[in-house]
């Protein structure tokens, strides 16, 4: 998805050290920060801000059902009587765990395969990129459909659904910037100084070739979280009682026209947030490390 | 090779590798697929018979090789729930989330490419930087929960337009097209096509949104690369008047990208169908797909997602071919 | 002043990164008149663009210019006058490639700069440009050219636009010798014909001598020497223009000779390699090199001579084992360096080094050159740490680096030092012989003199042997024994320094001879 973005424009590998200096001088990337800043810190702290803990975890509360929001429950109930702020606040602990989770395993996945791939060309090349083509070949989402489905609804199971459709961007990715960085006198010094494959790929390599699949994972974890709520959503993600933005959306998706917005209203208003807290991010953070806005 | 017969080639390819991943992650489903089938209240025996009669009892090599036999036949499977054969659901559905997509491809298009071009062409500006909000709003907002939304203010609310479905309950007439904007105009009723459009509206809208989103930045980064260019500089030095720089010289070079755009818009589109005909309650592929989902239907969700995947194939080789024709670099020999 | 088209005083140009104010132009007059070619002349960096893209306004608009210019009578400050500029010149880039739009044909192009040109008039300019069917240029695309074919159409354009002032930034610098030589005489003819005012930004003083009228010499955003080029080429007044001329390498004496031992250490035999190329339909391969046969003698300096695409680096990466052979052998030191496995050939590494082009790219971005020097070492040899880094320090020393710069990364070095870090890694290894691949092409020429002077005194001492691959024949003068002349993949001569530039055998040599300005 968003990897396409800067998969079109993926260049450039300057040491990106002054990158979080420059960020602070962005006044868009430095609200986007603290945005996501904040919702870790309510994510990590949950049990200890709300007084609900238990019926942030799922523990119903039944003659409490379906308050509109007030002075106890600043955000009202649900359809079992839990506070939708606890909710909102374990649920961010889910989004967060997905995200970072499917991101950091695709990007280890997609480093291996496509350094390996972009290192050593012809037929290892041609083999792995054609097994990566096929997976791109999906539409979006639609793997991690059906992936979630086959393994069952789980938070854990959805973190490896949206990993299996994810990997082969970064693969992509990396594989574009080995084949560039590999014809660079500095590579091809360490070989002709007889240094071994597996140290020039990852000692020489690697390491100048992370700064665009950084800022490609950043983006994207927003997007992992809208496609993990899209999951939860139809019921492949995150089970009753566990907290989930998506499965609270759903949950509360009955409720919505009989006039108890709060339910499903809040849940997209903090999935949205998030998601649009880590775009910015992804688009400050490409602008800053693109180096031809530098000139 | 020429690249025509080289494209297809690998279009067949492919489309050979998303069958085998279907077929493989299909089959690591945990519980078991003839229990499912026979249902929750069939005796051990009856499970069984079952078993060969599905013969999934055979060699996962050979059930993959009758697999492949039958898609080729056209056969994609007996759905678990309706005990219906699943091809003539899809043929029955699937115009309806094509119009859809279609519809939602093309709006998000025609608006997001000017607004790509406009933001580019005001870099940094205050009115590229609202632009850019604006943008990746679009492409932050979970489609379902748009959904909602637009159901609960415009329909609900306002009753601008209806709640869900794709025609009014008392509202008929032929489908030798199955796209209803066609149809309804066939039909020579000025109201049936007006109740299409309105039943359209919303979806079309909601389901634009992200495509929208993305387009608008994919236009607007690469139309700023490629106004950073020599040749446009010399353009501008010789006086050519700036509309025709940004529409004439650049977009021209920027169009690339915006073709891969164009597949990937229609492809969300198509994915995020399960999630936005849930919501409306339209009858397509995606709204099928969900059902099944919660029904663990694996036949339709299988046959569902090859259905869609085989079309994005498709609908990228013909951009490509699309694409070498725009840009002579590309060679279409 | 009568006659005088354009006239710059004190222009001062300020960028303002938010990381500080950089000044890149001070103090800067210029003045040219129509017929007349002003040459502007300095190393990168030395603000010669910086100069004429503020005049035509083209600096981003948070950089602040200062000055005056005067036009046609009207004096103004630069950003008021940058309209008129505008409108009277035109711009020849130095990447033709880039300044041609790739997905509109040539024609298109031409027909919108010109503003509404007839496609008669367009079509006689395109011949008189030198593109040999204007007809069917006209149709075609940017990439069906070659790059000389490119500038010419380049050409055509800015002159399409009817201007007074041709800007052209470094034009020929992206294009071999002969292309170059057409190029210059190109512009030149043109000048003649239309009586054009030419400025022409060169960092190539055989260039700018070749063309120029006037010459200014920038150095550091500021105009150290101006004058005609008679004066500033012959008797230069300041010390910088006397040590940029001095430092242009023809002009030094041929170099020392050396007495070589009667054995190869380094011989290739009837070698053949092939490039894969993706692009081509045919998906084949292309020979790059064919049957290609060369000594070179313990303790001489073989220099290796073509233009881009004669497949002179691709020897380079054959003898490294960086491409695969398709045919023929490479011995080192009597070992078939070709029949060995990758454990036994790494083990020659040591003796056989190579020095690519561009040494700040030649060094692993993100490491200290402390580290990539004890790679060097720990793959090598037994040394512990503390050895290494006597090692380390000992190179350094005589390649007179400081010790310090062991601590810093490769981009807080200078383009000298780095060439000289590259060549510590090298040196530290002990090797016998020396491959190097262009290694001065990407420095400024007075850096570029010090370093082959410092490599003729390493030679000296060393007794190393080189193999030196390079496509400017001045810097092969300078260094080398023996001359090799590489055409499409197979040597056409060779012979001693000497001889090759007194009588050449080979009419390719003696065109590349007359094409290079002041060999």
């Amino acid at each position: 998805m968003t990897a396409i973005l800067s998969g079109l424009n993926g260049r450039g590998t300057q040491p990106a050290g002054g990158t979080l200096w420059r960020l602070r001088r962005n006044k868009l990337g430095l609200v986007a920060l603290s945005i996501i800043g904040f919702y870790i810190v309510v994510a990590v702290l949950a049990p200890i801000i709300t007084p609900f803990a238990d019926q942030g975890r799922g523990t119903p509360d039944l003659p409490n059902r379906l308050m509109a929001p007030n002075s106890t429950n600043w955000l009202g109930t649900d359809d079992l009587g839990r506070d939708v702020l606890a909710r909102l606040l374990f649920g961010a602990r889910t989004a967060l765990l997905i995200a970072f989770g499917v991101v950091s395993v695709s990007v280890v996945i997609g480093v291996v395969i496509g350094a390996t791939a972009g290192y050593f060309g012809k037929w290892v090349d041609e083999v792995l990129m054609r097994i990566t083509d096929m997976f791109l070949a999906f539409p979006p989402l639609l793997l991690a459909v059906i992936v979630a489905a086959s393994l069952g609804p789980s938070t854990r199971n959805t973190i490896i659904a949206i990993t299996v459709s994810w990997w082969p961007w970064y693969a992509r990715q990396i594989r574009t910037q080995v084949l560039s960085l590999r014809e660079r006198p500095y590579v091809k010094s360490a070989q002709a100084l007889g240094v071994p494959d597996y140290r020039v790929i990852g000692q020489h390599i690697i390491p100048n070739a992370m700064t665009p699949v950084w800022v490609q994972a950043t983006a994207d974890l927003g997007a992992v979280i809208l496609v993990a709520a899209g999951l939860s959503f139809v019921g492949l993600g995150t089970r009753p009682p566990g907290a989930d933005w998506g499965l609270m959306i759903e949950e509360g998706r009955s409720f919505v026209l009989a006039g108890q917005w709060w339910i499903a209203g809040s849940a997209g208003v903090a999935v949205t947030v998030l998601a649009l807290a880590f775009n910015l991010i992804g688009d400050v953070v490409h602008e800053i490390t693109d180096p031809k806005a530098d000139q | 090779m020429p690249y025509l017969v080289r494209r297809l080639l690998t279009s067949v390819l492919v489309i050979l590798g998303v069958i085998t991943i279907t077929f493989v992650v299909a089959r690591l489903v945990p519980s078991d697929p003839a229990a499912l089938y026979a249902g929750p209240r069939a005796r051990p025996a009856q499970v069984e018979q079952v078993r060969q009669d599905l013969k999934l009892d055979a060699p996962l090599a050979e059930q993959y090789v009758s697999y492949l036999g039958e898609l080729s036949r056209g056969d994609l499977g007996i759905s678990f729930a309706t005990r219906q054969p699943i091809l003539d659901d899809v043929v029955d559905r699937f115009p309806a989330t094509l119009e859809l997509a279609l519809l939602a491809t093309l709006l998000s298009m025609v608006i997001g490419i000017p607004l790509g071009v406009r933001a580019a062409a005001r870099q940094n500006k205050a009115s590229d930087t609202s632009l850019r909000l604006l943008a990746v709003t679009g492409v932050s907002i979970p489609v379902f929960w748009a959904a909602l939304l637009s159901q609960l203010f415009f329909a609900s609310r306002l009753g601008w337009f209806p709640l869900s479905g794709r025609l009014p309950a008392d509202v008929s007439f032929n489908e030798p097209t199955g796209f209803f904007v066609v149809d309804s105009i066939l039909s020579g009723s000025p109201s049936n096509f007006w109740a299409v459009l309105r039943h359209l509206a919303m979806p079309v809208m909601v389901m634009a949104l992200f495509p929208l989103g993305l387009t608008t930045r994919l236009i607007r980064s690469s139309m700023i690369d490629v106004l950073a260019e020599p040749y446009i500089e010399a353009a501008r030095l010789a006086g050519v008047p700036e509309r025709t720089v940004l529409y004439r010289l650049a977009l021209k070079n920027a169009l690339a990208p915006a073709l891969t755009i164009l597949g990937l818009t229609f492809a969300y589109s198509v994915s995020s169908a399960f999630l936005v005909e849930a919501v409306f309650g339209w009858p397509g592929i995606g709204s099928y797909l969900t059902s099944a989902i919660q029904r663990l239907d694996f036949p339709v969700i299988t046959a569902g997602a090859l259905v869609i995947t085989v079309v994005y194939v498709v609908v990228n080789l013909l951009l490509d071919l699309v694409h070498a024709k725009i840009d002579p670099r590309v060679q279409l020999s | 002043m009568t006659g005088t088209l354009l006239d710059v005083s004190d222009l001062s140009v300020t960028f303002n990164p938010p990381t500080g104010a950089v000044r890149a132009v001070r103090d800067v007059d210029l003045a040219i008149s129509a017929g007349e070619v002003l040459g502007i002349v300095g190393e990168s960096g030395s603000g010669k663009s910086v100069t004429v893209r503020s005049v035509l306004g083209l600096t981003p608009p948070s950089a602040s210019v200062g000055g005056t210019v005067t036009i046609d009578g009207t004096t103004g400050t630069p950003r008021d006058m940058s309209g008129a500029a505008q409108k009277m010149s035109a711009l020849v880039y130095q990447n033709p490639g880039a300044a041609l739009n790739p997905v509109v044909t040539i024609g298109r192009q031409l027909r919108l700069l010109s503003g509404g040109a007839d496609d008669e008039e367009l079509e006689s300019l395109l011949g008189r440009v030198g593109l040999p069917d204007p007809k069917r240029a006209m149709q075609a695309y940017p990439h069906e050219f070659s790059g000389g074919m490119q500038q010419r159409a380049v050409i055509a354009m800015a002159l399409s636009q009817q201007p007074k002032l041709l800007i052209a930034d470094e034009p020929t610098t992206a294009l071999d010798v002969t292309t170059e030589a057409q190029i210059l005489d190109l512009i030149l003819g043109i000048r003649d014909e239309r009586n054009l005012a030419v400025v022409f930004i060169s960092h190539d003083l055989d260039v700018i001598g070749k063309v120029a009228d006037r010459v200014a010499v920038m150095q550091q955003g500021v105009v150290v020497e101006t004058g005609t080029t008679q004066q500033v080429l012959h008797v230069p007044q300041h010390p910088y223009t006397q040590k940029l001329i001095a430092s242009a390498p023809s002009r030094t004496p041929a170099a020392i000779t050396h007495e070589p031992d009667e054995h190869a250490i380094l011989e290739i035999r009837n070698l053949a390699v092939d490039y894969r190329d993706r692009n081509r339909t045919s998906g084949g391969k292309v020979r790059v090199l064919e049957d290609l046969n060369l000594s070179v003698v313990a303790g001489e300096t073989l220099a290796l001579v073509g233009e881009s695409g004669s497949g002179k680096s691709t020897l380079a990466n054959a003898i490294a084992g960086l491409v695969p052979v398709a045919n023929g052998s490479i011995h080192f030191q009597s070992t078939e360096l070709t029949a060995l496995n990758r454990k036994a050939r790494r083990a020659t590494r040591a003796q056989l080094q190579m020095v690519f082009q561009n040494p700040l790219l030649s060094l692993s971005p993100r490491r200290s050159i402390r580290w990539q020097l004890h790679e060097a070492l720990r793959l090598h040899t037994g040394m512990s740490s503390d050895e290494r880094n006597g090692a380390i320090e000992g190179t350094f020393e005589r390649l007179g680096l400081s010790v310090d710069l062991v601590e810093r990364k490769p981009h807080e070095l200078s383009g000298g030092q780095a060439q000289r870090v590259v060549l510590a890694r090298a040196l530290v290894l002990e090797p016998r012989c020396i491959i190097f691949d262009e290694p001065t092409s990407a420095l400024d020429v007075s850096v570029q003199a010090e370093v082959l002077e410092l490599l003729s005194e390493l030679q000296a001492e060393h007794g190393l042997t080189y193999l030196f691959i390079t496509h400017d024949l001045a810097v092969a003068r300078y260094l080398a024994d023996r001359i090799a002349v590489l055409r499409t993949g197979k040597i056409v001569e060779l012979s001693a320094t000497a001889d090759l530039f007194n009588n050449p055998a080979h009419e390719y040599t003696k065109s590349l001879l007359d094409a290079s300005p002041t060999v």
